[in-house]
């Protein structure tokens, strides 16, 4: 990152917010020493639910806070953002936002074929705050009448019409939007609200398209989002959808107007923001980032290459208000196999999780509550990774090998050992590879996302300063053998010595690497039965740096090798908690 | 340093405002400032009711455009099952009818269908408290504003209602049990502290009961709550625990008052079920602003499985975070038991009771 070592001697400080369901995170960056530093964090539960119902209230408290800790003022006597800051340095010279707090799009998708249109359509969904509610399709059993009642009952906020390569299907796409056109003119009838329609279906229908719907509803024609069978396209749909989130559902937050007027730029929905710092951590360090947010609304995953990233928002999934919702997807047996201990019932766990949902904000405080929050975790980011893997292909659900994982959210915080955190991700993921995991501890990524499109300078410096934590290296290997036969042989360089290790199959190791410390890692699988990432066999030197747990060896096998008998199963949960210090 | 946390209102005198909305857009019967009783009708809708549509143009092999002529129905039009719809000279003088398949209403007729609809049940909306009209949205509803005394829950079983509150228990730990509900409790609203199976809930029905209030419920009964035909309100959890005290001594003194239990609404995912205790010729009432800022000496409630329901006071707030026992370091306070007990507590396992 060339921006590392420019020395900056003016310049303005940023503050941003990032607003979500359940908490507000206010960042500050300014000059320190000639570069651009993180210097304050200021947080405070989100205003937006009764009694309050006014986003401004929490954003305020949160600066409040922040002012509380670097000795000078943010906000003026009436509570309005000091900017420019001013000579005595109350204030910040720009402000901006990102934002995770408005309710998913209600989404209606009409297509014709589930594994073509339709399958594109749900993609383009994926990547934005956004929830389908309904699908009419080719092989909706349902008449043309109950689709009608269901447009109109449903009240989406927008309808996703797919269907037809260019120049393709022509009849059946206009069939689909015939019955929209009905539905629409019969709801328009008594309720003013025009819903928002998206076309991006067979580009030589967009006339006949806009001559029937033009007038019943909110028209956008977008690129085909399957321009040809072996094509997907889904960019300018993507774009549209997030655009309308924006309009519909940030913009109309209560409250939102007045932190809106601080915002030099639009506010950039938080998912957004996640996917832009990946990519630009992806193409400054070429790597493969893989980032995870679990928020409490939403679980975002974003998987960034140099030249290209993907984003996938799950929105029926979440760590706290969402977490009812999740159960209905999560099979209770599912989240009790991770339970380390008999003392926890199928009954306590779906109680924790009805008041998680009531209660997002809880943090556990007994050892009972710890298990449970890690279940549903694993539970979480394992249903999130599915999701994205079937939309990326990932062979085996699984994620392909990648160089970095960057977790960030509430519930992470919640855990109180780094060895809980990386062992709950390895379970939930089971990746292969050698990669090194990063926690963003202070929520600092999202504010890095926004500025890097606009001022890079201050992501550069800012990020080169280390403000996210480092967790500690994995080495996962997959492959089969008989527990306790040879698996990989370890050789770690250091400054105080050199470690060989021998790694068992079956084992999960720690091998401790304080924070700051460096080490060349050199990881060969013991024969061509075991696999590292890199092909069967074939082994890897590279360095690796410290962090809070160390270097993690994870050789249990893949799929996790977990005993059906309930005791027996507990004992090999509660054994790797222990190998890693939890 | 400011720390801030979620807040409940337990009011005894506050300023309610709350919006009663149609369940679909109909017709609003009330102006604004207009004074509403609880049984006034203030909004009216029908509920959506089944769509027919009758292919014309295919079923008669006929284009659109030909349809059109030969309708003997037009939009708006009130039809009855086998009124004929399109009728057409076929050959040899023979008559090709299409008839109705329902009773019900032509609600559009174009490129060649009939769209046909039942007739739909009216809804009537009504206020439910006694207040005034401070704000109409036309089609929608209105915000209706009370003088009364306030409590904000945490689940309901999505119904609304009124009825006279009578306390079922002395203490708000007790179970309310089938034996108890008898005649005496038709039309009342009856507060406890929780149940545990579903023959008290359904003797609550056979007896007539308007609505309950409970401190929890266990998630078992969710499913049997979500079919009785009255409101059923929790203040404070799901699972085990009582009703936090203050909740339970304010519904005390409001006992044989007329209450009435909202749900959250549909409409407003960030908003709260809520008991509204109107007295609406009381003044004083409370300025409606929660604090934004947890104090030395501010009521709290405890969100933590130990201490369930368990209401304390700030006795110190600390700035920087502290280790849990399970070894999480978080901002939190010092908060005293009504034992005398002293536990630190995380600020986000706080509820303000305000």
């Amino acid at each position: 990152m060339s921006g590392e070592n420019v020395l900056v001697t003016t310049g303005a400080s940023f503050l941003l917010t990032d607003i979500g369901h359940t908490t507000v995170t206010a960042v500050l960056f300014e000059i320190v020493d000639g570069v651009y530093r993180f210097t304050a964090r200021g947080q405070a539960p989100s205003t937006l639910a009764e009694p309050w119902e006014n986003a401004a209230i929490g954003v305020r408290n949160a600066l409040l806070q922040m002012t509380s800790r670097i000795s000078r003022p943010l906000l003026d006597a009436k509570d309005w953002l000091i900017m420019p800051q001013n000579d005595q340095g109350a204030g910040v010279d720009r402000f901006g936002a990102t934002v995770s707090a408005g309710e998913p799009l209600r989404v209606m998708l009409v297509g014709l074929l589930d594994d073509v249109s339709l399958a594109s359509a749900r993609r383009v969904l994926q990547t934005s705050y956004a929830q389908e509610i309904d699908c009419l399709s080719l092989t909706d059993s349902r008449s043309e009448a109950q689709q009608v009642e269901a447009l109109m009952q449903q009240r989406p906020d927008v309808i996703l019409i797919a269907g037809g390569t260019d120049d393709g299907d022509r009849d059946r796409v206009l069939a689909r939007v015939e019955t929209v056109a009905i539905a629409l003119e019969l709801a328009g009838r008594t309720d003013v609200r025009r819903p928002h329609v998206i076309f991006a279906g067979n580009r030589a229908l967009r006339g006949a398209v806009q001559a029937q719907l033009g007038e019943l509803a909110m028209l956008h024609l977008v690129d085909n989002i399957r321009p040809s069978l072996e094509v997907e396209n889904v960019h300018a749909a993507s774009a549209q959808v997030a655009a309308l989130y924006e309009d519909l559902k940030v913009s109309t937050l209560p409250g939102l107007s007045d932190v809106a007027d601080w915002c030099g730029q639009p506010m950039v929905p938080t998912a957004q923001a996640l996917a832009l710092i990946s990519r630009f951590l992806a193409s400054s360090r070429e790597e493969h980032v893989l980032t995870i947010d679990v928020g409490s609304d939403s679980v975002t995953l974003v998987s960034a290459c140099p030249n290209e990233s993907w984003l996938s928002v799950a929105t029926e999934l979440g760590s706290g208000r969402k977490l009812a919702d999740a159960l209905e997807r999560v099979d209770p047996a599912d989240v009790m196999r991770w339970m380390p201990t008999a003392d926890v019932s199928a009954e306590d766990t779906l109680t924790y999780a009805l008041n998680r949902t009531l209660r997002p904000t809880r943090v556990p405080q007994t050892e009972a509550e710890l298990w449970m929050e890690s279940a549903f975790l694993r539970e979480l980011l394992r249903l999130a990774a599915t999701d994205a893997g079937r939309a990326w292909a990932w062979p085996n659900e699984r994620p392909r090998p990648f160089d970095r994982l960057i977790l960030r959210g509430n519930v992470f915080a919640a855990i109180p050992r780094a060895g809980q955190i990386i062992l709950a991700t390895l379970d939930a993921l089971q990746p292969t590879g050698v990669f090194a995991v990063s926690l963003d501890a202070y929520g600092v990524l999202p504010a890095c996302g926004a500025l890097v499109t606009t001022d890079p300078l201050v992501t550069v410096q800012a990020l080169g300063q280390n403000i996210l934590v480092e967790m500690g290296w994995v080495i996962a290997l997959t492959g089969r053998g008989q527990p306790g036969q040879s698996a990989l042989e370890l050789r770690l360089e250091a400054e105080g010595g050199t470690l060989e290790v021998d790694v068992a199959f079956g084992s999960l190791e720690v091998l401790p690497l304080a924070p700051g410390q460096t080490a060349r890692l050199t990881a060969k699988p013991a024969s061509r039965h075991f696999d590292i990432g890199h092909g069967p066999g074939q082994g890897r030197t590279l360095t690796v740096r410290g962090g809070l747990l160390g270097l993690v060896i994870d050789a249990r096998g893949r799929p996790l090798p977990l005993p059906a008998a309930p005791d027996e199963r507990q004992q090999r949960v509660r054994q790797w908690l222990w190998d890693v210090g939890g | 340093m400011l720390h801030c946390t979620t807040v409940t209102h337990v009011r005894p005198l506050a300023q309610i405002r709350r919006p009663r909305l149609l369940p679909a857009f109909g017709e609003v019967v009330v102006r604004r400032g207009q004074h509403v009783t609880p049984v006034q009708v203030i909004a009216r809708t029908t509920q959506p009711a089944r769509y027919v549509i009758v292919y014309g143009s295919r079923a008669l092999k006929i284009s659109p455009e030909e349809m059109a002529g030969l309708l003997r129905v037009k939009e708006g039009d009130v039809v009855e099952h086998g009124q004929p719809l399109l009728v057409m000279q076929g050959r040899l003088r023979r008559r090709l009818i299409l008839k109705s398949p329902i009773d019900g209403a032509v609600v559009q007729v174009g490129n060649g269908r009939i769209v046909l609809q039942e007739p739909g049940v009216p809804i009537e909306l009504r206020a439910l408290i006694e207040g005034r009209v401070v704000s109409v949205l036309p089609g929608q509803g209105v915000v209706l504003e009370t003088t009364g005394g306030q409590i904000q829950g945490l689940w309901d079983n999505g119904r609304d209602g009124t009825g006279k509150l009578r306390l079922a228990v002395a203490d708000p730990g007790d179970r309310l049990t089938a034996d108890q509900l008898n005649a005496e409790y038709r039309g009342a609203v009856v507060a406890a502290g929780h149940v545990a199976d579903t023959e008290t809930l359904e003797a609550a029905e056979a007896n007539g009961v308007r609505g309950l209030i409970l401190g929890s419920l266990p998630t078992t009964l969710r499913q049997a709550v979500a079919e009785l035909s009255f409101p059923v309100l929790v203040t404070d959890a799901l699972g085990p625990g009582a009703m936090a005290a203050p909740i339970f001594d304010l519904l005390q003194q409001s006992a044989d008052r007329n209450v009435t239990l909202f749900a959250r609404l549909r409409e407003r995912p960030t908003s709260r079920p809520e008991i509204v205790i109107p007295m609406p010729a009381a003044g004083g009432a409370q300025d409606g602003k929660p604090p934004t800022e947890i104090r030395a000496g501010q009521n709290v409630r405890l969100i933590h499985a130990a201490y369930q329901g368990q209401v304390g006071r700030v006795v110190h707030t600390y700035g920087l975070a502290r280790f849990t026992p399970l070894g999480s370091r978080v901002p939190g306070a010092d908060v005293a038991l009504g034992n005398g007990q002293v536990v630190f507590v995380p600020y986000t396992n706080l509820d303000v009771i305000a």
